[in-house]
């Protein structure tokens, strides 16, 4: 029985003992865990606070050491014995005595200022009941009374303004006797200080607390708590180059220009911001996250939420130069992305192509652009031969001509054409824009075809009419109209059509074929299906697509393109559409689930998804491809605050009702033709591939500039090799300047005045700005011959020669400044100097910070380099 | 009777941790394995380009910046034979992946040169002066990057 109970005792003592140490341990795991365990920034924080420590410490040692090197120690007994001096004199009797004494006088005086200022009061007082009396009674005893008072009052003020400038007497005597000790007593203080306020600081951190620290913002919706672990993320000194404790980069231009107070983190980086368990978390690296963290240029894709203009943006470079690819190959024609709405079609007008290009070709190239040259930008829509060849029947069939191929390669060219074409070509600089043989060419800002097998593309008859004016058959070409005579297009087409021939041209239909009326229809189908007209104008699908929204209201043709839909998915918010949206269908588990991968993907490979999607292959480099997704990232239908928000110029200018500008009487028709903004941009409309022209009239001179436009001349001899423009890639031979539009020859249309003349008239009466002026300063205490001294003196002393050429001598990265006195304006060179930045952001060259007389100087001294004209 | 009540307390202490238990070893758990996971598919499945892409920004920054405006002359291997024309200058541009070369210089004495020209340690003038082109940062940023040709 005993047993039996004992027995039951101890079954109970051990499951008791059992159950309490597992409480025991599940408590304190607890504790842990809640203090440990989901708090790494606790650790972080704990951290950066003994890197910053150990920092600071250094740096105060560092201050100690060269305070003792300086002999600042020295210094500082030094005064501090004055100090003892200086005390101890004052200390001394006699001192004592005249400080008492002086003392004791400017209390009894004080003593007596204070009455004085009392019965001041009291009789002013008593002035201003009379005065009332009198202005209500108008009494004549009252006015004496009045009169009496003002007389004491007199008094009193003069008995008071002595006994002032008693006091400051006595004050300053007294101050003679302790003023020795006071500044002694502040230098002690300043030195000293030096040191405690390098302690102070380490105090201060040593007492920072440890706590979670949130950015709320909001009106963005943001509460981010990056902080807690990002904790040196605002500092202006680098603690550590370790995560999570390093400063942000570039905080002058990213934290600079938008206060992490005021914005926050993940306004910009996306992330879960306010996760504070894991790393993995906050970054929003997990499932059903649907915002991972952005980190990098990836960042970069935020800047599309706000800023309208991301061109030139300091800090936007990597998303700025990757929404060029937007451009390049034309993903607006068929997808509605928001701010390319205007853009013009990619591609050139076919709906007179059988006139201009051999059937084969034709085929060819439909089945695969990139066979035909590398560069080419049409992607690759994967037709069966029977398809392309449907295409193409009604491609022919709408231009009104039947399946024919003219072949050049068994004709003998006449010579001498050909060798007048040869100087023509090189002449007019074609290779700028053309690429042949993998010489030239500027695909890259210009995206000009490849000429190198033209002849066995195109025909004489439509080359001659091409290149006699580009505009008449693809209105809004960017190919300028050369003022060439017909003479010489015919020896320019001869020589293209025998130099740059396709040896494995096919040529199938040299003897002409009909078309059949159901190759037609095919063709028709698969262009509705594709959508080739999204990129092309097209016959015959000027009706296709309507939009259904307006399908719905009863449209059922179209007027005009902007009541076209367009054929691609609309991509306005790609970048925060939810990831459920997405179809990953048959790539689900070859890829990440996320919504990058899944562009990416789409950019790689855009029919993998599944069968029968319609998207061409447009074969882009991976860089190509993590560029774009980065671009397409960057639509979202983000939360924006209109305080965020940095409308662009053009935006700010439609709100202000400025009106756009607009090339306005003669030049307008020349630019139409010579398409100047190719290359150049003129007050904000054209490319930045050229110099700038907004203020050319201001900048360069008139004769100058006609000699230019009749004989274009290199300016800058390393520019064709300067990586910004990409151009490094290509192998060229000839200088990089502009072609010859043999201006002058001819005059403008329904006027009677020469092209350049019109040129150069713009240029001075609209091309110009304030800023820059007509004269320079002068300098009135030195001769002129003395100023071009030594502005050749600074030349020579900072080192301009490093990058200049006068003569033979300097080097080649800046403008060659042999002629530069006949090229620009004085006032311009003045400004320029000052800062050349504002014309030009990126300039190469750097601001010397010259004073305004050593820029007077070196003008007077540039403005004499002249070469003398044969 | 007793050991009744003791029993049921017991069972419901055992309940209680046992849940506790469970919720947090759940969470913990939780966080760990997926965000390895997702994170690690993430990396690889993207991105197969180039090391390039995985440079930390400031580095990328820095390239960027020495490209434009200081490739002409130490070339874009840092290696001061100047792609473009540097073999003619006199003196050549500095060599920085010279290791013996850059150990000697300081970080604050590199920051000197790029800020004020080489003119301000007594060399040539042929290096200007950027400090009035460039933030603090900039400067800092290429620095840092000038580091890297001869091994950080």
């Amino acid at each position: 029985m005993a047993s039996e109970n004992n027995k039951a005792s101890l079954y109970r003592v051990s499951l008791f003992a059992f159950f309490g140490i597992i409480l025991l341990g599940l408590t304190a795991w607890v504790v842990w865990n809640d203090e440990f365990g989901v708090r790494p920034w606790k650790h972080y924080q704990k951290e950066y606070k003994a890197l910053k420590k150990v920092q600071l410490e250094k740096e105060y040692r560092q201050a100690m050491r060269e305070f003792q090197r300086s002999g600042g120690a020295r210094k500082l007994a030094e005064l501090e014995a004055n100090l003892k001096k200086a005390e101890a004199a004052f200390h001394s009797k006699d001192v004592q005595q005249k400080y008492t004494q002086l003392s004791s006088q400017l209390d009894a005086l004080h003593e007596k200022m204070v009455a004085n200022q009392k019965e001041l009061q009291n009789v002013r007082g008593q002035y201003l009941e009379v005065e009332y009396l009198y202005t209500k009674n108008q009494k004549p005893a009252d006015k004496a009374k009045m009169e009496s008072l003002q007389k004491r009052i007199d008094a009193i003020d003069a008995r008071g303004n002595a006994m002032k400038a008693k006091t400051e007497a006595l004050g300053s005597s007294i101050s003679g006797l302790t003023s020795g000790m006071a500044s002694l007593r502040a230098e002690i203080e300043g030195m000293k200080k030096i040191l405690a306020d390098k302690k102070e600081i380490i105090a201060n951190n040593d007492k920072t607390p440890i706590e979670i620290k949130q950015l709320l913002v909001n009106d963005a919706d943001k509460a981010d708590r990056c902080e807690s672990c990002h904790i040196g993320i605002e500092g202006l000194r680098q603690v550590s180059l370790k995560q999570p404790y390093t400063k942000h980069p570039l905080s002058f231009v990213y934290l600079g220009n938008h206060q992490p107070g005021k914005f926050g983190c993940t306004f910009c980086h996306r992330g879960q911001g306010r996760a504070t368990t894991s790393a993995e978390k906050a970054h929003g690296k997990i499932k059903h996250w649907d915002e991972p963290m952005l980190d990098g240029n990836m960042t970069q894709t935020s800047c599309l939420n706000c800023h309208g203009d991301i061109k030139g943006l300091r800090g936007a470079e990597h998303i700025a130069s990757s929404t060029e690819l937007i451009r390049k190959y034309g993903c607006y024609s068929c997808h509605k992305i928001p701010g390319y709405e205007t853009m013009g079609d990619v591609g050139p007008e076919l709906t007179q192509v059988g006139t201009k290009v051999n059937y084969s070709w034709a085929v060819n190239w439909l089945l695969d652009p990139k066979k035909y040259f590398s560069t080419a930008r049409m992607p690759k829509f994967f037709f069966t031969q029977d398809q392309a060849e449907a295409i193409a029947d009604y491609l022919f069939s709408m231009s009104g001509t039947n399946r024919r191929d003219v072949d050049y390669s068994t004709s003998t060219p006449d010579e001498k054409l050909v060798e007048q074409g040869r100087t023509l070509w090189s002449e007019s600089r074609c290779n700028l824009c053309h690429a042949t043989g993998g010489r030239g060419g500027n695909h890259i800002k210009v995206y000009a075809p490849d000429l190198s097998k033209v002849g066995s593309k195109a025909n004489k008859q439509w080359l001659f009419n091409w290149i006699k004016d580009p505009n008449k058959y693809f209105p809004g070409t960017r190919m300028p109209r050369f003022r060439f005579t017909d003479e010489q297009i015919t020896a320019l087409v001869e020589y293209i059509v025998s130099e740059y021939q396709d040896d494995e041209a096919e040529m199938n239909y040299t003897t002409p074929a009909a078309i059949s009326a159901q190759s037609i229809k095919k063709g028709k189908d698969l262009i509705q299906q594709y959508g080739c007209y999204g990129c092309h104008k097209i016959q015959g699908m000027e009706m296709v697509q309507v939009a259904p929204s307006l399908k719905r209201q009863g449209v059922t043709f179209l007027r005009s393109d902007e009541m076209r839909e367009k054929i691609g998915a609309e991509l306005t918010s790609i970048g925060s559409k939810p990831v459920d949206l997405l179809d990953f269908g048959k790539m689900k588990k070859s890829i990440a689930h996320d919504r990058l991968s899944y562009i990416k993907q789409k950019l790689r490979d855009p029919r993998s998804f599944r069968l029968g999607l319609r998207m061409p292959d447009f074969r882009l480099s991976e860089k190509e491809v993590n560029e774009l997704a980065g671009v397409l990232y960057g639509f979202t239908d983000a939360n924006v605050p209109v305080r965020f928000m940095v409308p662009s110029r053009s935006e700010l200018d439609r709100m202000a009702g400025v009106p756009t500008y607009k090339f306005t009487g003669d030049f307008a028709k020349v630019i139409a033709d010579v398409k100047c903004t190719n290359c150049h941009a003129i007050k904000g409309i054209g490319a930045d591939y050229a110099p700038d022209l907004s203020i050319a009239g201001s900048k360069l001179q008139e004769s100058w500039i006609r000699k230019f436009l009749a004989n274009p001349d290199v300016i800058r001899p390393l520019l064709q090799q300067m990586p910004k423009l990409g151009l490094s890639q290509v192998k060229t031979g000839a200088k990089i300047t502009m072609p010859r539009f043999n201006l002058g020859q001819q005059k403008v249309e329904d006027t009677n005045r020469s092209d350049v003349d019109v040129v150069v008239n713009y240029f001075q009466q609209e091309l110009v700005t304030p800023d820059i002026p007509g004269d320079i300063p002068k300098v009135a205490d030195l001769g002129m011959p003395e100023q071009i001294g030594l502005g050749r003196q600074l030349y020579d002393q900072k080192g301009c020669q490093a990058c200049h050429q006068i003569g033979a001598d300097g080097g080649a990265l800046g403008p060659n400044l042999s002629d530069v006195g006949n090229r620009l304006k004085p006032g311009f060179i003045y400004k320029h100097l000052e800062n050349s930045r504002k014309f030009k952001p990126d300039i190469v060259e750097p601001n010397y910070g010259f004073t305004e007389r050593e820029r007077v100087f070196l003008t007077n001294f540039l403005m004499t380099l002249k070469l003398t004209t044969k | 009777m007793q050991t009744k009540t003791l029993f049921k307390n017991l069972a419901f202490v055992a309940a209680f941790s046992g849940l506790l238990l469970a919720g947090c070893g759940k969470q913990q758990g939780k966080s760990g394995k997926a965000g390895t996971k997702e994170h690690s598919a993430a990396v690889s499945g993207a991105d197969s380009s180039a090391a390039a892409e995985n440079l930390p920004f400031t580095t990328k920054e820095g390239k960027r910046l020495y490209t434009h405006y200081c490739a002409v002359c130490h070339g874009d291997a840092g290696d001061g034979s100047g792609q473009y024309y540097g073999f003619s200058l006199t003196p050549s541009p500095a060599n920085f992946t010279d290791k013996a070369f850059m150990k000697t210089l300081s970080d604050e004495s590199i920051y000197k040169v790029i800020s004020d020209g080489s003119a301000s340690v007594g060399k040539s003038n042929m290096c200007p002066p950027w400090g009035k082109s460039f933030n603090r940062e900039e400067i800092e940023v290429l620095v840092s990057y000038v580091r890297t040709f001869s091994g950080g």
